[in-house]
């Protein structure tokens, strides 16, 4: 019990040593991990090149309204498939691994 | 009076195929019988009032779709009761 | 559950059902869609299974259920998308309103959705993602909720051995 109590406390004492170092190193990499992010949004409308979305504008309208579920479903349906296929993928493994082969209760498989 | 027939025929056959999968359980404590559901379809008459009909739809006032897919649910929960007696 | 909330949840779960029919069929004009609508549907299918419980709920789908109308879903988009394949050489190619000119008007026009906007197969193809996303939320809250089942049967069948 009282080995036990000192090497707790050895390793008290080594955490506060290097407590004030690691809060130091922390603050520093936050600090300009946030300048270099709010770097990025200044200045950044004269960045945007508007490039396909001129084209989708001008020609998608006459087809139908809705130019949200015009570039989902209609320019970029290919997408819109493997997405599909990513919900049938997660709702079979989960299924599999909650399931334990017995979804709909038919628990006469014991017998 | 011309209407648009889309809505009405998909919201229909999406709302028979969910209304075959519902009965309510005969023997609970809460019975819900036929005038219950009149009193549903009024309620959700008053809704598809105040929906609206969809934009650039200028057919009729109320929402077909919504009405339909309501009218779709109670006439498969009645084959159900029909079919099981 | 109390009894104002089993004789509110079963009428309600009628309007949430026909608000999620709403707004897959929408999908074209109104925001929304097939995947959004497809959570409303599940919405008011998961109220009956909480409130009720799952041996008591009016809404029941069972693993046939669930099977078919998932792989309707799936099986129905990409037989759409062959459809372009085979007439015009690109896959999921909008044959409703043809955008390139290169199909016959007569086959474009079976395609059309009655409706006043000119969309070709969109309104289909959410209407298929919409029935897939209902059932597979559903069977995800299905199998947590018979889990706490099986769970009190194991421990009944652990104290049966002990014996």
């Amino acid at each position: 019990m009282s080995n036990d109590d000192k090497s707790n406390n050895v390793e008290n004492i080594e955490d506060n040593d290097y407590k004030g170092i690691r809060t130091l190193i922390l603050s520093i990499s936050t600090a300009l991990f946030a300048l270099t992010l709010f770097d990025v949004m200044y200045g950044f409308k004269s960045l945007i090149n508007p490039g396909i979305s001129k084209v989708y504008n001008a020609l998608g309208t006459p087809i139908q309204p809705n130019m949200v579920t015009l570039v989902v479903f209609d320019w970029r349906a290919y997408d819109t498939l493997g997405e599909a296929l990513i919900l049938v993928t997660a709702v079979v493994i989960v299924l599999l691994v909650f399931g334990r082969g017995l979804v709909e209760g038919n628990s006469e498989e014991d017998e | 009076m011309l209407l648009y027939l889309g809505p009405i025929i998909f919201g229909f056959l999406t709302g028979l195929l969910l209304g075959t999968r519902i009965n309510p359980n005969p023997e609970s404590d809460i019975k819900f019988t036929i005038g219950s559901y009149i009193i549903i379809f009024i309620a959700a008459l008053i809704v598809a009032w105040q929906i609206g009909p969809y934009p650039f739809y200028n057919d009729i006032a109320i929402s077909t779709g919504f009405i339909s897919g309501t009218v779709g649910l109670i006439v498969g929960n009645l084959l159900r009761i029909m079919v099981k007696t | 559950m109390s009894p104002i909330l089993k004789l509110f949840a079963f009428p309600v779960s009628f309007i949430i059902i026909s608000l999620g029919i709403l707004t897959i069929l929408g999908g074209h004009i109104t925001p929304g869609g097939g995947f959004q609508g497809g959570a409303m549907v599940a919405g008011g299918v998961i109220l009956c299974i909480i409130v009720y419980g799952i041996n008591n709920s009016p809404i029941k789908f069972s693993h046939d259920f669930i099977a078919i109308i998932e792989s309707v879903g799936a099986l129905g988009f990409v037989l759409l998308g062959t459809i372009g394949l085979v007439f015009s050489g690109f896959y999921l190619y909008n044959v409703g309103t043809d955008f390139y000119g290169i199909l016959s008007p007569a086959f474009v026009s079976m395609f059309h959705y009655p409706d006043p906007t000119n969309t070709g197969i969109v309104p289909y193809l959410n209407i298929f993602i919409g029935l897939k996303v209902l059932v597979g939320l559903s069977a995800v809250v299905i199998a947590f909720s018979q889990f706490e089942r099986i769970k009190n049967d194991d421990s009944d069948t652990s104290v049966e051995r002990n014996k």
